[in-house]
């Protein structure tokens, strides 16, 4: 049970004891789940909610998927899209554990990692041999091919993974154009190579490569006419990330890693009333990252972990100025860990970012940990986080070619507008473009308590409070008005947040065959700058044809976070037999959706989404030394709600084998 | 003072204007067509008769547009836009302000602040979040902005106040693109008597 996480630390650390609370998420969990995709796994745990734009992402601390550091063996994941990383390009198949550190980790990792960070830590080899396949089929002609095959000989290990996912998709508005769910078919290829050189050094390859297309039939009614389009979106992911370990001696070691990666996506959208339009839209951006860590121990009470980077980054899309553009980054941090005593740590870290568009960024943060015996512990930190400014933030160049408005990104601001102005296509300037300035990143300040106890040898339990204060959020404004009556956008630092929410979480083992746990959340959110204007009297609100203003109990917060979110996870063997079930179900509360009465906030009831509760539950038969059958339920109770949760398809039934090598 | 309030249920319904009233009316205009989609252009999108719909605050009527030229009318429709009559926009004395507030509470017309239109700025701005809407791009629906109430100075120098209640038609509660759009509904008091006295 004594896991070792890598996450919270950028060191290993026993779980029990590791200074920065850390979530796991073991291979036979994911295993006995049946998950496919990353994004399966995480809506389950407690506190962490899918949220659906452009993709599919993770909302962690009531903050959105943008704020949230994905990694893949401690290299970061590229390809957002509106700040979503599309936790469904992730096959699970090759996951060993999933850490998911809550809170800032701006001190160790730099930008996005402001709400959390989320590491997948992919399998290692470890059998002289071993050769699995699987197939899995589910609704809605949904076929998954897994094979993963490896071996270790000598000072030599090596591992490769292979996963083809496809769906027809599905329609839950059959009588419009297209489905609600796009079919798609992605393959996925990871392996990684390990090699023990000598006693002190160790050398490591990883690589990935991922493919996806999708098509679709977009059809939308306007007046009563019926537009239809053909989408085709293909997407390639790569990274290769080799990386060196000396062992100097006990206690002291060097990494040295690297990694490159790209991410490219080209879609196409053709069709129109008349067939006739086209529009074609390319993005690749790309990432070369070089970094070297120090760990060193230095007597009983200290480990220090220092280390240094670059990293440069190219995106190259139509939409922006130039086409391409790229930024650097440098960065230096300093983690020190010091055990002072039987009963309590202490943690200190700080980051300084230096970047090419915005300057430098400190990130501080300071975490203590208080032990009593072997399981009681009480952990705190406050530290900050940041997220750098976007590319389309920056350089965005775009005019909708429909509806004629601009996007502009403020780096660029100033030139773009008065060439626009020379051209003559201003009538009227809203911002004094003097005033006007580059976005700078969006920080945050933030503190986190958690507990944790064994009460008994059978139960868990685990608490956690947190407040996050992030700033300078960056927000589209008009700043001038074209000759055509459509105004042109741009990007500025503005508004204010919080959120804050409380955590319990109780694991029971009732019997040795039989697990239980049961999380809960309780989250606040609010904008502070709509707190400010409800106070001055600004918002008004519309009941019944009659406006009023709006009291701060009225405002529902910010969009798409539930208030109350709650997780039952229950595994128990089937008495009398070989085989287990998993049953898991995942609450939350109604959520704003969307304005409806002009105000743009959250006030009305008409704005929320009802709340829901999704269950899955998965049989796991183990056929013999060397095959696994599962059969289960997505979304058992069949909760549809098309028209405001399209992502969610009505109940699906899969069935899987699995063979390997005994 | 104790005022007769004149309540039409619809402005388009010809049974019980009242053509010159004297005293102060307080009426809903339900359904007035504000260029509503009557085919599609030549890029194949759909489009309106690019024409105005011009509605008198005095008769409560629409106006013929071959009266346009006239200060028969006091505010044009045509999408999300509303022209008053003067200034670039028609030969009366028309102007407008935006005020935040609500409705029932506006008692007065303000003195000053007045606004015509003109080649450079509408008295009733357009755009999303400028004047009386905010348009939603995730669900492609243009709301009323709750408290803003449209101070209209009519062709002849009366004064009105103006709350906007829908774009679409029917006025529902909770619109979606799939309604039919530009047919605006709004409630009004107009005083006839040439004072700001709203109430």
């Amino acid at each position: 049970m004594d896991a070792v996480v890598v996450t919270a630390t950028r060191s290993p650390s026993v779980l029990r004891d590791v200074p920065i609370p850390t979530r796991v998420i073991s291979a036979e969990q994911i295993q006995a789940r049946a998950a496919l995709r990353l994004s399966d796994l995480l809506a389950e745990e407690p506190g962490m909610v899918l949220s659906h734009f452009l993709g599919t992402g993770i909302q962690l601390q009531g903050l959105d998927p943008a704020y949230t550091l994905i990694l893949i063996d401690g290299e970061p994941v590229i390809g957002r899209s509106g700040g979503t990383l599309d936790l469904d390009r992730f096959t699970v198949m090759d996951i060993a554990s999933i850490e998911i550190v809550q809170g800032p980790s701006s001190s160790l990792y730099g930008s996005e990692a402001l709400a959390g960070v989320i590491n997948i830590r992919t399998r290692q080899p470890e059998e002289p041999f071993r050769l699995q396949i699987g197939l899995r089929r589910q609704t809605h002609n949904t076929d998954n091919w897994v094979g993963s095959i490896e071996g270790s000989q000598g000072r030599y290990a090596w591992r490769m993974n292979a996963d083809r996912l496809q769906s027809d998709g599905y329609d839950l508005h059959p009588e419009t154009p297209g489905l609600t769910g796009p079919g798609y078919a992605t393959n996925t290829f990871s392996g990684r190579f390990d090699a023990t050189i000598n006693s002190k050094l160790s050398a490591r390859v990883n690589a990935r490569f991922a493919t996806e297309d999708q098509r679709n039939v977009l059809g939308f009614q306007q007046e009563g006419f019926v537009f239809t389009f053909e989408e085709s979106e293909q997407r390639d992911d790569w990274s290769l990330s080799p990386s060196l370990l000396w062992r100097v001696r006990s206690g002291h070691t060097w990494t040295l890693r690297n990694h490159i990666s790209d991410y490219r996506t080209e879609s196409l959208l053709a069709g129109g009333i008349d067939g006739r339009e086209q529009e074609l839209s390319t993005f690749d951006q790309g990432i070369r990252k070089l970094e070297l860590q120090n760990d060193l121990i230095l007597g009983t009470t200290l480990l220090l972990n220092t280390g240094a980077g670059i990293q440069r980054e190219v995106v190259d899309a139509g939409r922006i100025t130039g086409e391409t553009r790229s930024n650097r980054t440098a960065w230096l941090f300093s983690q020190q860990q010091f055990f002072l005593t039987e009963a309590f740590d202490l943690t200190t870290s700080v980051r300084f970012d230096h970047h090419t568009d915005y300057g430098w960024q400190v990130s501080p943060k300071v975490g203590f940990m208080i032990k009593s015996g072997k399981s009681v512990r009480l952990r705190g930190s406050v530290g900050t986080g940041f997220k750098a400014p976007t590319f389309q933030q920056l350089y965005m160049d775009y005019t909708n070619p429909v509806a004629g408005y601009s996007v502009i990104g403020s780096a660029d601001a100033s030139n773009l507008l008065a060439k626009l102005i020379e051209s003559g296509r201003i009538r009227t300037v809203i911002t004094d473009l003097t005033a006007f300035e580059t976005v700078t990143p969006e920080s945050s300040v933030s503190f986190n308590v958690s507990g944790d106890t064994d009460v008994g040898p059978a139960l868990h339990v685990h608490f956690s409070a947190f407040r996050n204060h992030v700033r300078d959020l960056v927000e589209t404004l008009p700043i001038a008005i074209k000759t055509n009556g459509q105004q042109v956008f741009s990007y500025v630092n503005l508004s204010r947040i919080v959120t804050q929410g409380i955590n319990a979480e109780v694991r029971w083992r009732p019997i040795q065959t039989s697990r239980i746990s049961l999380g809960y959340q309780l989250l606040d959110t609010r904008d502070l700058d709509v707190i400010d204007g409800i106070d001055n009297g600004d918002y008004f609100g519309r009941k019944n044809g009659r406006d009023f203003r709006l009291s701060r109990s009225d405002y529902g917060g910010l969009f798409g976070r539930s208030r109350h979110t709650a997780s039952l996870q229950v595994s128990t063997n089937i008495p009398g037999t070989s085989a287990d079930i998993q049953i898991r179900g995942a609450l939350k509360s109604r959520y704003g959706f969307g304005d409806q009465n002009g105000n743009l906030i959250l006030d009305a009831d008409q704005e929320y989404v009802d709340g829901h509760t999704l269950w899955n539950v998965t049989v796991n038969q183990p056929l013999s030394g060397f095959a696994h059958m599962q059969i289960g339920l997505v979304n058992a109770l069949d909760h549809v709600n098309a028209d405001q949760i399209p992502s969610l398809s009505g109940r699906q039934v899969f069935a899987a084998l699995t063979i390997n090598t005994p | 003072m104790i005022l007769a309030l004149a309540l039409f249920v619809s402005a388009c319904d010809s049974s019980s204007p009242n053509d010159d009233p004297q005293e102060v009316v307080a009426a809903r205009a339900v359904d007035i067509p504000s260029d509503p989609i009557i085919g599609l252009g030549s890029d194949g999108r759909p489009v309106g008769a690019n024409a105005f719909s011009f509605f008198s605050l005095r008769t409560g009527q629409i106006v013929a547009s071959a009266d346009s030229a006239s200060t028969g009318w006091d505010l044009g429709f045509k999408g999300s836009t509303i022209i008053v009559n003067g200034g670039t926009s028609g030969p009366g004395n028309g102007a407008a302000q935006i005020v935040e507030g609500i409705f029932s509470d506006v008692m007065e017309a303000p003195e000053n602040g007045w606004v015509q239109d003109s080649a450079d700025v509408q008295a009733i701005p357009t755009g999303s979040g400028n004047g009386w809407y905010n348009y939603n791009f995730a669900t492609q629906v243009l709301s009323p902005i709750p408290g803003r109430v449209i101070m209209v100075r009519t062709a002849d120098g009366r004064y009105a106040k103006v709350s906007m209640i829908s774009y679409y038609q029917g006025a529902p509660s909770t619109p979606s693109a799939d309604n039919t759009s530009r047919f605006v509904t709004f409630d009004y008091v107009f005083q006839p008597d040439g004072s700001r006295n709203l109430q």
